[in-house]
């Protein structure tokens, strides 16, 4: 999850209103804000990725001095509209067909303005715009771009100055020579055209959703910003881009709209003008189980900085822009219920004449627990993902074991189908132990058969002692299936590698193979550092014991 | 120091002690045939005598010796310094070095060592008559002596056998290369310690009987037999009883806590579709938790038939635009193919999902327990295996505040009295809360089970009418917290000497 800093100097700079240190963060979390941690000039807070509003100290003084009721009215936010024409090209269509723009006037670009909004626009990258691949965002100096903007295709030898470079790059160098360009490059591979936005001089603003020009870098005496936010998709191009916005007119900047030709359509960006919802409000009092009048309800939404309206019996709620997370009245129920303060909400308990009961399956595998624990057995639970090693050394064949792609850990690379691997390696853990060692597992096996996956319940044990032999291991597969009245159990012989050749049997019940038993081969137990003989069963319950 | 009461001696330490009682240091077979008991019930009563302080056991080492190769060969032909008087003798009790360099009873340069062994034990003298050195014998006393040890070499014989005389030939005979083997025995001398010599006199045996055995049951002898009282404080080997891990009891109880409340268990599959695991939950398709960094997909395989069409009409319909649930959709188009994607289940959500849309319950409450799977490291922290507890209520009426009870109600039974709440975020619930518990033991508050109220894009498509409190949360952090454990990996290392010997009661 998403983390930012908040420094209390500034943040108590934006606030309108007075609470002192250890009251606010303890109002913080009621926002659904976790503190990360507290030093003495800051704290870190971590947020939910639907709210990158919450990636500056401008959102949080923003969400607070409502929460908190210093501040009961707002304006809506103020857009001058410019001349800056951006003219979309037919072409980009097939390769990045969205962008917005929005242009801020008279901000200060200080050290701690440009790491908040640097954080912003990391926020945006990786949460909506999905590590760029569904929106980027480029920040410009406006006073070097010469308009209007083209938003085009170019192809692979189109080249430019990229970003402190300091040199022409080709976009073929840029995207197999460049560290963004190796990491994003994949984003563009599907064409062999390649988004550029260039001015009306052919200066490169930006090659989305690689890297700016440098023609457009910011310096320290940067007074005004232009933003481009280029996407796959329309609707979350506005929403970064009213994120954004919003958060720069909190930070002083004047904002200031472009207009987007595209060649079927125009239009004038950003728009951050409320959009609206209707609540329902027994809808929404019988979900929370609180009751509440109009008034209250509205004085809620407001301190979750929402206004609304009251029309007839409903309630029309108006939603700022930048909150795209609001998909469904539900969402406002829950700004509703923050608003409320879960800390007011007292917990209930609902009458139900349910009666509680244990699954059949589940029960009966407890009853073969309670049966192995009380042949001596002790129960061990290990990872239904093995590595290959652990099959290469037990000789059983990849082939029937399902793989999962790009595991972080070799150590656990397939899914096992049998326990019996994860069982001797669990005794040669255990070499410094008392023997005799007799141990059990009862978990999931899963079989690869063409393209399904077979999951089966599995109960496997071993034994392991200086005299362990076959005869003491039917002796208590037998017990064991006398229990589940399974008298016709029969062990014909039947090779597998993992076990000594004569001594390796398959396990048949009423004629059905459920599985096999035998005493382990020598090889097999020195490969796992072993030095005492061991025997060992494995059935599959499905089949015959549980139904 | 508690009393010693020889009453309550074992018979054989009772007849060992009495056997060291006349027999000042005797070792472990000299101590077999004084007792009469075979060696290994000597060695069973030493060792407890020896706990008990009643005997000091000292360890002796003794050498014998015995003919090697060289030694054996000589046996037969004789000493080369007695062959040597023999010859001399044959010639008239006097001879010349230069005959004797000829005369074929010596070979190689056994004459020169045959004259240094005579020489050495005084039987020859060597002096000079004109040119020649004539030999003669001093005395003929040792001959005899040399061939007769030779012959009790043949056996083993030990130091203590071994005359004065004799010695001084060992000595000779140790120097010859082949012609002696050492021997040396290290054994246990035993004897009374000051203790014992005390309490050995006063031991009585007599004929107490060790074990009730059936025969005496039977026979009715036990009428007239005493039975031999144990010293009962004995410390006794120890034995390990068959258990169900740590973690299967904590399912055990947490299974038991659900029930009592009315919960019923439900199950499902680990191997999920993500139409299941993501798609019915209103988890977007591009949603960072649906990537193979976070989820294990499994190589070539494909559920293809992963619900109804209507069911997946309705699914799509909710992720592009809302469909019927109210709802402003995601605004993408749904993918049916990426929904057929196999996973390892991220969550037990996957299981209580497809039993909501398998039953549409108007009133249920249902629970789960099982494996959960996630991409990541493993570390102290996160295991990538861990087990999921999940609890599911459906009513027409119930509300935020009743999941808030249930949960209290649930900590309440672990033994976790405080309960904080605080607004969260989950992809499919809303409102989600979050919530800590107070725990005593750490004396901290800690982060357990995340809550919500299934979103109606969840629950809509599915034909789920009423709403649906849900929680869950890791149940191996519970466990930790039970069992004081820091490290997660520790549950599934399976030490036995923990599995063996962990307490029931923490």
């Amino acid at each position: 999850m998403p983390v930012v800093t908040i420094y209390f100097d500034r943040i108590y700079s934006m606030l309108k209103g007075k609470i002192d240190r250890e009251k606010l963060l303890d109002k913080v979390p009621y926002l659904g804000l976790d503190i990360e941690e507290i030093h003495e000039s800051y704290f870190k807070i971590e947020y939910n990725p639907n709210r990158p509003d919450f990636s500056t100290d401008y959102g949080l003084a923003r969400a607070l001095n409502a929460f908190l009721e210093f501040e009961k009215n707002w304006d809506d936010y103020d857009i001058t509209k410019n001349d800056l024409i951006i003219n979309v090209d037919q072409s980009i269509k097939n390769v990045r067909p969205y962008i917005t723009s929005a242009i801020v006037k008279n901000v200060v670009l200080d050290d701690e303005f440009i790491r908040q909004l640097i954080n912003m626009q990391e926020d945006l990258h990786n949460g909506i715009g999905r590590k760029r691949r569904k929106v980027s965002i480029g920040i410009h100096n406006f006073d070097v771009i010469k308009p209007p903007v083209y938003y085009k295709t170019v192809d692979e030898n189109f080249s430019f100055v990229p970003l402190n470079s300091g040199h022409k790059s080709t976009i073929h160098e840029i995207l197999n020579e460049t560290d963004t360009g190796k990491s994003y490059g994949e984003i563009l591979s599907e064409s062999s055209l390649y988004p550029i936005l260039v001015d009306s001089s052919n200066g490169v603003l930006s090659f989305p959703p690689i890297i700016n020009g440098d023609l457009t870098r910011l310096t320290s005496d940067t007074k005004n910003l232009f933003i481009d936010v280029t996407a796959t998709n329309a609707e979350s191009s506005h929403d970064a881009l009213a994120v954004l916005t919003s958060s720069l007119s909190d930070a002083g900047g004047k904002l200031e709209s472009v207009t987007v030709n595209y060649p079927d359509v125009s239009l004038v960006t950003p728009d951050l003008s409320n959009t609206s919802m209707i609540m329902d409000l027994n809808y929404a009092k019988s979900l929370l189980g609180i009751n509440l009048t109009m008034d209250e309800i509205q004085a809620c939404l407001l301190r979750s900085r929402m206004k609304s309206i009251v029309e007839n019996d409903t309630l029309k709620v108006l939603i700022p822009r930048y909150r795209f997370d609001i998909l469904h009245q539900v969402d406002l129920i829950e700004e509703l219920v923050i608003g409320y303060g879960i800390n007011n909400l007292s917990p209930t308990i609902p009458k139900s004449s349910l009666v509680g009961k244990t699954n059949a399956i589940q029960k009966q595998l407890d009853s073969i627990r309670n049966t192995l624990t009380g042949l001596g057995f002790n129960e061990v639970k290990t990872f239904s993902l093995i590595s290959k090693d652990l099959l290469d050394k037990t000789k059983i064949s990849v082939k029937s074991s399902p793989r999962i792609i790009d595991t972080k850990s070799s150590e656990h690379e397939f899914l096992r189908n049998s326990l019996i691997p994860s069982l001797l390696s669990t005794l040669s853990k255990n070499i410094n132990n008392e023997y005799p060692q007799k141990i059990f597992e009862i978990s999931e096996s899963f079989q690869k058969l063409d393209s399904n996956i077979i999951e089966h319940m599995n109960l496997a044990m071993c034994i392991a002692h200086s005299s362990a032999n076959f005869t003491e291991c039917k002796s208590n597969l037998v017990s064991f299936l006398r229990q589940y009245n399974k008298t016709e159990c029969m062990t014909p012989s039947k090779f597998y590698p993992i076990f000594i050749d004569g001594r390796s049997a398959d396990i048949l019940i009423n004629d059905n193979k459920v599985g096999i038993i035998g005493e382990i081969s020598p090889a097999i137990i020195q490969s796992f550092s072993l030095r005492t003989p061991i025997t060992c069963f494995e059935i599959n319950l499905d089949s015959e014991i549980i139904s | 120091m508690t009393e010693i009461d020889s009453k309550t001696f074992h018979p054989l330490e009772k007849i060992v002690l009495k056997s060291l009682v006349n027999n000042k240091s005797i070792n472990l077979n000299e101590l077999s045939t004084e007792s009469g008991l075979n060696i290994d019930q000597i060695r069973r009563s030493v060792e407890w005598l020896k706990e008990k302080k009643l005997i000091n056991v000292k360890s002796v080492e003794t050498k014998s010796y015995s003919l090697g190769t060289e030694g054996k060969k000589v046996l037969k032909i004789g000493l080369p310094e007695t062959r040597l008087l023999k010859t001399i003798e044959e010639n008239n009790n006097k001879i010349t070095l230069r005959d004797l360099s000829v005369n074929k009873a010596f070979e190689g340069n056994e004459l020169s060592a045959a004259l240094g062994y005579a020489r050495a034990q005084k039987l020859i003298n060597i002096s000079k008559e004109g040119n020649d050195a004539i030999v003669t014998i001093v005395s003929k006393l040792g001959q005899k002596l040399g061939q007769n040890f030779l012959q009790k070499l043949l056996n083993s014989v030990e130091l203590e056998n071994i005359s004065e005389d004799e010695a001084s030939l060992l000595k000779s005979f140790l120097r010859r290369p082949d012609f002696i083997i050492v021997n040396s025995i290290k054994e246990s001398k035993i004897e009374l310690s000051a203790t014992g010599l005390q309490i050995a006199p006063t031991v009585e045996i007599s004929d107490e009987v060790e074990n009730l055995t059936p025969e005496l049951i039977v026979s009715g002898n036990w009428k007239t037999s005493k039975i031999r009282p144990l010293n009962l404080n004995s410390p006794v080997p120890e034995i390990f009883s068959g258990r169900k891990h740590p973690i299967q009891l904590f399912i055990d109880e947490v299974k038991e806590i659900f029930i009592s409340l009315g919960f019923e268990e439900i199950q499902g599959p680990i191997i999920q579709s993500c139409f299941w695991n993501f798609d019915s939950l209103f988890t977007p398709q591009d949603h960072p938790a649906r990537e193979i960094q976070d989820t294990f997909y499994i190589e070539d395989s494909i559920i293809d038939k992963t619900a109804s069409p209507e069911t997946i009409s309705n699914v799509s319909s909710a992720h592009e635009n809302g469909g019927n649930t109210g709802s402003k959709g995601w605004k993408y188009k749904w993918n049916p193919e990426l929904s057929k994607n196999v996973v390892m289940r991220t969550h037990t959500t996957a299981i209580t999902i497809k039993y909501l849309a398998d039953n549409t319950p108007d009133d249920a409450k249902v629970f789960s327990i099982g494996k959960v799977f996630r991409n990541e490291k493993v570390t102290f922290k996160n295991l990538i295996e861990f087990n999921q507890i999940e609890g599911i209520v459906v009513g027409e009426k119930v509300t935020l505040r009743d999941m808030m009870g249930l949960l209290t109600k649930f900590y309440e039974k672990l033994g976790l009295h405080k309960v904080k709440f605080w607004p969260s975020f989950f992809p499919y619930t809303e409102p989600s809360l979050q919530s800590m518990v107070y725990h005593e033991g750490l004396g901290s508050w800690v982060e357990l089970a995340g809550m919500g109220i299934f979103r109606p894009e969840v629950t809509i498509p599915l034909g789920i009418k009423h709403p649906v409190l849900a929680w869950g949360g890791g149940l191996e952090r519970l466990v930790m917290l039970k069992y004081g454990i820091d490290d997660s990996r520790k549950l599934y290392e399976n030490d036995l000497n923990w599995l063996r010997r962990f307490s029931l009661c923490q």
